[in-house]
């Protein structure tokens, strides 16, 4: 079945033939969203998180690449006082003749008094590595504001998902389109985590924006498919898909390149959080091509020659 | 045409206002403050000016304090500001100290107070007949007795008139302090009015402010020896300066004081530098020498905004000492300014970079370089756009909105997309009419633009922060892309093609 699929793909790509769903085993295509939905749905508890989101510290600096200065010597120059979790990463961007130091640990108990401890790490550190203490970035983050980011998030985001398919269904009067609109954007930032699981992509406030905006790309596909599927009367439904996958994929595609283009740059520039949220708008697009073609479309034909 | 004036009109305020950066981007330092309960809107107004009332009580400028949602505060200071996060995260967990001075006696203190009484029925507010403004307050007894025993006798009757003495309210008034001030400023601040900015009320002299508030005054335009030895005769411990002063700090730490700079918050720097608040005058009713447990503060005012001014600035005052809500600080950031100028260059160099693709791929796509180049025109105009409308709604440009716009301009790219093929695809089927074909495209476009619309909404009233800023930016993009830019585009693409 897999060789049969991977053919349909070399078929659309090589011969410019999108005419894949005419054959007689086009529903299976749901095994493999449906299979890697399920795979990220168990890969999740893996999924790697920033401070941002389950609270603690993380302090960076960027020096000249010159420091040297190695992640040891400031583990053992901050070892006295007994900061849990404590981990430093140092990265080097040989593009800006630049290094980043990165120390991150837990929510420092309140009778420790979060702020001295902040201000002695910032002075030992500016100590260390030569540089002035106002170079050095802070952010400090309670657990209870990185539980409630989260919780009032989630609560954002099923609204949002409730309200795309109310709208859907205005737009088309049926049931159909808006339940799969819902699932394509869930799917998509399902794809996403597990590509941020796979490439230890932390969850952050960043990637967390970086998955607000696959909701925009991930509707649009689907709405051209939905509009030339249903709305449309010429040919027929093999080649209205056809049609929609052609320019869905001329969408999806333009803004893929764009973003890889971007993900490396922003990796060769060092610039870590923009890397983060195109590596997760990639993984996210990816994901809203397989959610979009071999589900969306798989459902609506299946939908759409029931009905008739 | 249109879009032409509309770029116009979004480079306009560009160059005239420039863009609002947040902190992501031009570096500062914020708090997360997490109050005890969730509280109601007039609660949280009131910890929010009394918080930004304390921060610039300390002399600490260029604060802004927010409430997100009705559980925590934002505090946050620019990155041009040389405010340090640890001063204001000190401020914020002292206790505001109020004290009311008669005649350089504490006649009330923050303890005292144990109720302001904001509700009309128990006579707070402003009476439009007669201007008069009224902030009623619960004193404690022992409060009652110390201040009727302060203010007794305190009216006089001279000449047939009476007259009677003023009622200083100090927050954090500094204790064990002398103010170092240079001559220009005390020629400026030698005589103030009582009631700051209005010409009508009565005029008060350094001399009564020093009286009342134990403060050292010392008028001196460079530190010299004399200087210092009379700051060690007067045996304090802090010296407080003005802010960009020309004082030789060195001198002052070697010699044993420590110092305090202080920024003008308000209408006169001495006010600042000593904590003075408001001057108020007493009435014959209070100064009998019988305690009185419920008192009222009164002022006149023309207009109801001016009275609700004051009298907010009362409550304020009165319950500096006590917060209705205890609060914890949740998250604290501090962004290096140079580091958030680099993020953000290298994002502008990125987003160059990704244009110029979108332009490349749309030209091996349709092989038509003048399609491409309007692609990317289009883009172009609309970032423009979008930006120029950030500058006029003063909106902060943060990371959030910068994501904003990156999805509304890649949602755009789709849409073209979309016009571009369905023209494509027309020309070769030849069925219907140009103007048809763009209709077509027109109707899935205001589908997929009303879908995420209906999507962002939620995040908007729901969410805060991030997800806030990043629903809000989508909207105007996606807004100016469906109304304003794409139609231009398919007017455009009808010639070219």
């Amino acid at each position: 079945m897999e060789i049969v699929f991977i053919l349909d793909y070399v078929k659309i790509l090589s011969c410019g033939d999108y005419m894949i769903y005419s054959n007689s085993y086009y529903k299976y295509y749901i095994i493999i969203p449906i299979t890697l939905a399920i795979i990220s749905i168990l890969a999740l508890p893996y999924l790697p998180k920033a401070v941002d989101i389950t609270g603690g510290t993380s302090i960076s600096a960027v020096v000249p690449v010159s420091v040297n200065v190695d992640d040891k010597q400031i583990i053992s120059a901050l070892s006295d006082l007994n900061l849990r979790d404590l981990s430093v990463s140092v990265a080097e961007n040989p593009l800006s003749n630049q290094k980043m130091y990165l120390v991150e640990f837990a929510p420092i108990k309140k009778e420790d008094n979060a702020t001295s401890v902040n201000v002695e790490i910032k002075r030992r550190l500016a100590g260390l590595l030569g540089i002035s203490e106002s170079d050095i970035n802070v952010q400090e983050i309670g657990p209870t504001i990185g539980k409630m980011f989260w919780e009032s998030g989630l609560r954002a985001l099923v609204f949002a998902f409730l309200f795309m398919g109310a709208v859907v269904f205005l737009t088309f009067r049926e049931l159909a389109p808006s339940t799969y609109v819902i699932s394509a954007a869930i799917l998509d930032v399902l794809y996403a985590l597990l590509g941020m699981v796979i490439f230890r992509i932390p969850l952050s406030l960043a990637t967390l924006a970086a998955m607000l905006m696959l909701i925009g790309y991930s509707v649009d596909t689907d709405i051209l498919l939905t509009n030339k599927v249903i709305k449309r009367k010429e040919g027929d439904v093999d080649s209205r898909i056809a049609s929609a996958m052609k320019t869905g994929l001329t969408m999806t595609g333009t803004t893929l390149t764009a973003l890889i283009v971007m993900t490396l740059a922003a990796w060769m520039l060092h610039t870590q959080t923009l890397v983060w949220i195109g590596a997760t708008l990639t993984f996210g697009l990816v994901g809203d091509l397989i959610s979009t073609w071999l589900m969306n479309a798989v459902i609506l034909k299946w939908w759409v020659t029931r009905k008739s | 045409m249109l879009v032409g004036c509309l770029i116009f009109l979004g480079l306009l305020p560009l160059g005239l206002k420039g863009l609002k950066f947040g902190m992501d981007f031009s570096g500062g330092s914020l708090i997360y403050l997490q109050l005890e309960k969730p509280v109601d809107e007039n609660t949280m107004d009131t910890m929010v000016s009394i918080l930004q009332a304390r921060l610039n009580g300390f002399g600490l400028k260029d604060i802004s304090v927010r409430p997100v949602g009705d559980q925590y505060i934002m505090v946050s200071v620019s990155g041009v500001s040389n405010t340090s996060l640890e001063a204001i995260e000190d401020v914020l967990q002292k206790q505001g100290k109020f004290e009311a001075i008669i005649d350089g006696k504490i006649a009330l203190t923050g303890e005292d107070i144990l109720r302001v009484k904001t509700d009309p029925q128990s006579g707070y507010g402003w009476l439009p007949g007669t201007g008069q403004w009224n902030v009623p307050f619960d004193i404690s007894g022992d409060g009652a007795a110390r201040f009727a025993e302060v203010a007794a006798g305190k009216c006089k009757k001279v000449e047939g008139e009476i007259k009677c003495d003023k009622i200083y309210m100090f927050i954090d008034r500094p204790e064990n302090a002398a103010v170092i001030i240079p001559g220009g400023l005390y020629e400026k601040e030698k005589y103030m009015y009582m009631v700051p900015g209005n010409p009508r009320s009565e005029f008060v002299d350094i001399e009564d402010i020093r009286k009342n508030s134990n403060v050292t005054i010392i008028v001196a335009d460079d530190l010299n020896e004399s200087v210092i030895s009379m700051l060690k005769d007067v045996n304090v411990s802090t010296v407080i300066i003005p802010e960009n002063s020309t004082y030789n700090i060195t001198a002052l730490n070697e010699s044993g004081f420590s110092v305090k700079v202080v920024g003008k918050t308000s209408d006169y720097w001495l006010w600042d530098a000593v904590g003075l608040k408001s001057i108020l005058n007493l009435t014959p009713g209070v100064t009998s020498g019988e305690p009185v447990t419920s008192a009222v503060i009164q002022g006149h005012s023309a207009t109801r905004e001016e009275a609700n001014t004051e009298m907010t600035k009362m409550v304020v005052i009165l319950r500096s000492g006590k917060l209705p809500v205890k609060l914890d600080i949740a998250t604290t950031m501090h962004v290096s300014p140079k580091l958030g100028k680099q993020f953000l260059s290298y994002a502008g160099w990125i987003g160059i970079v990704a244009w110029i693709m979108v332009g490349l791929v749309v030209y091996v796509r349709y092989k038509h370089p003048k399609l491409s180049l309007m692609i990317m025109a289009n883009n172009l105009s609309e970032v423009i756009i979008i930006l120029g409308i950030a500058s006029l709604i003063s909106w902060e440009i943060d990371m959030a909105a910068l994501a904003g716009l990156v999805a509304a301009v890649g949602t755009g790219v789709d849409h073209m997309i979309v016009i571009s093929d369905e023209i494509v695809s027309g020309e070769r089927e030849k069925e219907v009419s140009l103007v048809g074909r763009i209709k077509k495209a027109f109707k899935i476009i205001f589908a997929a633009a009303a879908t995420t619309t209906a999507a962002m909404l939620p995040l908007i009233t729901l969410g805060f922060g991030i997800m806030k800023g990043f629903a809000i930016t989508t909207l105007i993009g996606l807004g100016v892309g469906v109304l304003v830019v794409r139609p231009a585009f398919a007017r455009i693409i009808e010639e070219i093609l």
